[in-house]
């Protein structure tokens, strides 16, 4: 195909609007050069070779988890990302001028909070309005005048800009308590890169793992020799925790959450299972006045009771700094150009949208009768994803118009979009991230998360229509991009979560979670596999379809196995309930939704199959369809590929692991709950019976077990009580026996660390247990007692079962006392006040 | 007047307490009227960690952990202080009160700037209509303020009945108004609450009063209370304390401990403790006028 013609192709009906900036066209409606070479390469790999690549983007969004919320459904669209394969293309010299205006940005606001929360010289000289400050519930007050305060209150800031008409840049919004979008922008990288191949390459882009390295460099130099550092995190329900845990992984820092956290010796310490180790700095995704109930009014329960004073101290150092949301949003808008002429002695490099800070009865004049002007919360965070606060009723600007901000919409410049196989200007705008280094200085990241807009104008970063990775071209004359070779590289911390010494005890519980989750969807799994097929080979008949009822009464709580004496049909309603209904403690969906959220809590532990497998098994939309159609039976296809890649997933793991304290607790999350699945199905199919009715139950329980081939090498005739019960309960060698699960459990636990001279109380039970099996013979379980015969006598197993089926929840309990909290849960006292009688 | 003060606390915890935190504004701090000595916090079981500190307010704070199990927590703050009694003012002679709500826009200098970070509603003193509504009764326009300030001192004293029984702590100052009782702190935040919706700059304090045992009797010993009114700016004047809970200015008989925006800031112990079950609190204070 002739490049020139698809290049015209790709362009047919491209049209940027009069007085719009466009990149791609120039004011004469001539391609810019700088996007030439990307764009005839683009154009000459050909139509199909572009099918490919949006088909590649969509595949490596969905494998690398991309969300912006990993709790939300994935196949919800709201939450779905959507990456353009076209990039925005800007020249070095284009991104020189934005990287000095945003550095010089968080210079000004570095400058900025060390005065607010020192000596406050500029509400004093007036540059500051002091309901600007004191009425912003971004001022911490508790944070001000500390003995030893950060010498930089920010060292990572972000900032949403907007070309003008002119070519040159506008500040939207600052974002300064928690700047988020890292994780968003280097998953982006990575997926655009990955997908474009050569097409990246050649375009000769200027990469972003330089900053990255400066970052953790800059944090490791700040922490000290040997200093713990982590990302303190909301969790895992946050609209930004992909974003952030990625940021994490990337760097190689732990996740953790404020109840991780423990304050003693006036120091910050982070709950390991090696005890409780100190934590030396937090890059912190947790606002202000969630971090401290202790220490910050409106906290609540929340945080970490403790975590203020050790920052005051200087024990412990916050990226950024609490309070430094003070200065979010617009609150610089109005006074930027005047502050840094003071504070820096310097013109201000990027002019603002305009804002009106609503403090002031004039500015709330003009707003009043000018609809052009939109009110919003003042430091109303912007993370892409959840959207940006707006006025939901009109403030009482009288009152509380020092809270507010009016803004204009910024007209957005447009840059191409794939529309099909077609090119189509859209507007943009993007975010941009500043991060300190090691020698002081701020340095901007050469890229930045671009956001989409439907409308030709926006107050603030677009929302929800879509992303694009932006390019910074390296200039022709430059050669090869220098490595990072800093000395603060040497000093690089010590992982928490590597050297599986220190594994965080969350991390070590979610691990736990993800084994039994994942153990209990195959139990679930099997159990349907044997009925549908049963349902499939079979024309029907009561006896079948009592013993479908008993089956799927294994896993359903309110389900009864079903009369003898009648047929009580076929098990449709059952089947549905263990697929989708939530109040089923052992619903597939449950269980989904259970590795969905450990596996993405543990994602830098499990290996990129292993999450990746995961993944497609939870997310796959199969399962919603089956269970709305009442009228069929489940695939059987959808529940073998399910059963496959759970075998996928515990094969990677075996094969790629390392057998660290990690590795012992999913192993015993899986152990712990393949033995209680042993227990209820005993429970349920096994009587002492030797009908045709009892040999039929057995083989269901036999293939649930996958003990089947097993059971035939050993017998030939129709599975009977005793030598079943041999086989899946007594048998040590049979790794789908309940005597394997114990004695593995038993393993694990002896690698487990210990402190004391005696094992653990769980180790205990777990030991108890196995002695207690092993005392048994299969004849025995089977047989009712000759001494009491009577009506509700049940087999010995029963009891046997019932007995090992309340000890592992025990044991699950006792392993969380143990390794997982951080004592008993914490309550909030307060001395009561009582005035005397007047 | 020289006063000694003891503030006895004691939490009684049903199980044991593995880890206690705990913030004490326990310790008095040296105002224009008053001199501290000697103070002193003795805490029982002894805390593995102790750091004083002053907080963002001036006040001397304490932070404290204990890490050995407990089951009982007493803590005692004691000094020695002398209090003396303000000037007499000239309440109808002190400037519009509209003076000090402009301090917002634009920052005094001198001793009104401290003043103004507490021209804000806070936590415990938020503003609505209805709060408004009750301030502007008092507040009208061109009102010297004191002159208002006390209207409305003692328009909280006769419209409440003081009630131990009808509030908590978490007690809302939005709901007050319509249940019309509460106690001491309640009516210092609805005062803040009246003064900062119209931008006009108070503070709480929270300290100790003298009580009086009625006459012929002994004073009972641990009958004294913690007690909490409000500081209010006065320009060209300076903080002038209002008690809307006793409808006067406090003279040599209340003793300051520290001051906030609210009580959040300035609860005496305010802490988490882990574990412990179900908790009791009994507080003695004793406050003792020496000759």
């Amino acid at each position: 195909m002739n490049p020139r013609t698809t290049m015209a192709e790709l362009l047919t009906g491209y049209r940027a609007d009069l007085g719009v900036r466009d990149e791609l066209l120039d004011e004469s409606g001539a391609i810019r050069p700088h996007w030439r070479g990307f764009l005839e390469r683009f154009a000459a790999i050909g139509t199909g070779a572009r099918e490919q690549i949006t088909t590649a983007l969509t595949e490596q969004i969905v494998d690398s988890g991309i969300a912006f919320n990993v709790e939300a459904d994935p196949r919800d669209r709201r939450y779905s990302w959507r990456l353009d394969p076209m990039p925005v293309i800007v020249t070095a010299r284009e991104w020189e001028a934005l990287a000095r205006g945003v550095s010089q940005r968080a210079r000004l606001i570095n400058a900025a909070l060390i005065d607010i929360y020192g000596p406050q010289k500029l509400i004093a000289n007036g540059t500051l309005p002091p309901a600007l400050i004191f009425g912003n519930r971004g001022y911490i007050q508790a944070a001000r005048n500390w003995a030893k305060p950060a010498k930089f209150p920010l060292t990572h800031y972000a900032c949403d800009v907007a070309r003008t008409a002119d070519g040159g840049w506008q500040v939207l919004a600052d974002q300064v308590e928690t700047p988020a979008g890292h994780g968003w922008l280097l998953a982006s990288r990575m997926s655009q890169a990955n997908a474009l191949g050569d097409l990246y390459l050649k375009s000769g882009v200027q990469r972003v793992s330089g900053f990255f390295a400066a970052m953790k460099n800059l944090y490791a130099a700040q922490a000290g020799d040997n200093g713990r550092i982590a990302v303190l995190s909301p969790g895992s329900s946050s609209a930004s925790y992909f974003s952030h845990s990625y940021l994490a992984r990337y760097l190689g820092f732990p996740v953790v959450e404020s109840a991780d956290l423990s304050f003693r010796d006036g120091n910050l310490h982070v709950k390991t299972l090696e005890g409780l180790m100190r934590v030396n700095l937090l890059i912190r995704k947790i606002h202000s006045t969630m971090l401290d109930s202790l220490s910050i009014p409106g906290t609540g329960f929340l945080g970490t009771p403790g975590l203020t004073q050790a920052a005051r101290t200087g024990r412990v150092l916050l990226a950024n700094a609490i309070g430094a949301g003070v200065l979010q949003n617009r609150v610089l808008a109005s006074c930027s150009a005047s502050l840094c002429e003071q504070l820096l002695g310097e013109p201000l490099a990027l002019p603002e949208n305009p804002a009106l800070w609503l403090g002031n009865q004039a500015n709330q004049e003009q707003v009043r009768h000018d609809q052009s002007w939109r009110i919003n919360p003042l430091i109303a965070q912007n993370d892409p994803g959840l959207g940006s606060a707006e006025a939901k009723q009109a403030p009482n600007l009288d009152r509380y118009g020092y809270r507010w901000t009016a803004e204009q919409a910024a007209t957005l410049p447009t840059t191409p979009q794939l529309d099909g196989d077609q090119l189509k200007p859209v507007p943009w705008a993007v975010r941009v991230f500043v991060c300190l280094n090691a020698e002081g200085d701020y340095q901007a990241l050469p890229g930045g998360l671009v956001r989409l807009s439907r409308q030709p104008s926006s107050f603030g970063l677009p929302n929800g229509f879509g992303s694009k990775d932006l390019w910074v071209l390296h200039d022709d004359h430059e050669t090869v991009p220098r490595a990072s070779t800093n000395v603060a590289a040497q000093t690089a911390p010590i992982s928490l979560r590597r050297s599986g010494k220190d594994l965080l005890s969350r991390t070590a519980e979610s691990l736990f979670w993800l084994g039994r989750y994942v153990e209990r969807t195959e139990a679930v799994l099997r159990t349907l596999n044997t009925v549908v097929s049963r349902i499939l080979d079979d024309g029907g008949g009561s006896s079948r379809n009592i013993l479908l009822h008993k089956l799927l009464a294994v896993h359903l709580l309110a389900a009864k196995g079903a009369d003898e004496d009648t047929n009580p049909g076929e098990p449709t309603q059952l089947i549905k309930a263990l697929i989708q209904d939530t109040s089923q403690t052992y619903a597939l969906a449950n269980s989904f939704a259970g590795i969905a959220r450990n596996a993405a809590l543990t994602r830098g532990i499990l290996s990129q199959d292993g999450f990746r497998v995961l993944r497609v098994l939870h997310a796959d939309v199969r399962w919603q369809v089956a269970a709305q159609r009442i009228d069929q039976v489940v695939p059987a296809t959808l529940i073998n590929q399910s059963l496959q890649r759970l075998s996928a997933f515990t094969g990677t793991i075996a094969d790629n692991m390392t057998r660290n304290d990690a590795w012992q607790f999913l192993e015993m999350g899986r152990r712990l709950e393949r033995a209680v699945q042993l227990c209820l199905l005993s429970r349920h199919l096994v009587t002492d019976d030797q009908d045709s009715e009892q040999s039929a139950a057995l083989s269901a329980f036999l293939e649930i077990a996958d003990s089947t081939m097993t059971y035939r090498s050993r017998y030939v005739a129709l599975p009977r009580p005793a030598p079943a019960v041999d086989l899946l309960i007594l048998d040590e060698t049979n790794p789908r026996s309940l005597a394997f699960q114990l004695m593995v459990l038993n393993a694990a636990m002896e690698k487990l660390p210990n402190d004391g001279p005696y094992r653990k109380p769980e180790h205990r039970r777990v030991l108890a247990t196995l002695t207690e099996l092993r005392m048994n013979n299969a004849e025995a379980l089977v047989k009712y007692g000759t001494d009491t015969p009577g009506e509700n006598d049940e087999i010995p197993l029963i009891g046997l079962t019932q007995f090992i089926h309340d000890a592992m929840l025990e044991v699950s309990d006792l392993l969380t006392q143990t390794h997982f909290v951080m004592a008993d849960t914490p309550t909030t006292s307060y001395s009561l006040k009582r005035a005397i009688q007047p | 007047m020289k006063y000694q003060i003891s503030h006895r606390t004691f939490y009684d915890y049903a199980s044991d307490v593995s880890l206690s935190e705990q913030i004490l504004h326990l310790e008095p701090r040296n105002t224009e009227r008053q001199s501290v000595r000697d103070p002193a916090i003795i805490i029982e079981p002894e805390p593995a960690y102790i750091e004083r500190y002053r907080d963002a307010f001036g006040n001397r704070s304490m932070i404290i952990t204990i890490e050995q199990a407990h089951q009982r927590l007493s803590i005692e703050g004691k000094s020695e202080i002398d209090v003396q009694a303000p000037p007499a003012y000239s309440p109808d002679a002190t400037p519009p009160w509209e003076d000090a709500a402009s301090y917002r826009h634009a920052m005094p200098t001198g001793l009104a700037a401290t003043a103004v970070p507490f021209a804000f509603p806070s936590l415990h003193t938020p503003a609505d209509d209805a709060i408004e509504a009750y301030a502007r009764q008092s507040f009208t326009p061109g009102r010297p303020i004191l002159a208002a300030a006390l209207d409305l001192n003692h328009r909280i004293f006769t419209d409440f009945k003081y009630d131990p029984a009808a509030t908590t702590v978490t007690t809302h100052v939005t709901d007050l108004l319509t249940l019309k009782r509460g106690v001491c702190q309640d009516f210092s935040h609805l005062m803040l609450a009246c003064l900062r919706v119209l931008g006009v700059p108070a503070r709480y304090v929270s300290g100790y009063l003298l009580t009086h045992p009625p006459a012929g009797q002994e004073k009972l010993i641990g009958a004294d209370a913690s007690h909490a009114w409000v500081s209010l700016f006065v320009p060209g004047t300076g903080w002038v304390d209002l008690d809307p809970t006793n409808d006067l200015i406090p003279q040599d008989e209340h003793i300051t401990l520290a001051y906030g925006l609210d009580y959040a800031d300035v609860a005496p112990i305010a802490g988490v403790v882990y574990g412990g079950g179900r908790q009791q609190l009994s507080v003695a204070v004793d406050v003792t006028a020496q000759d």
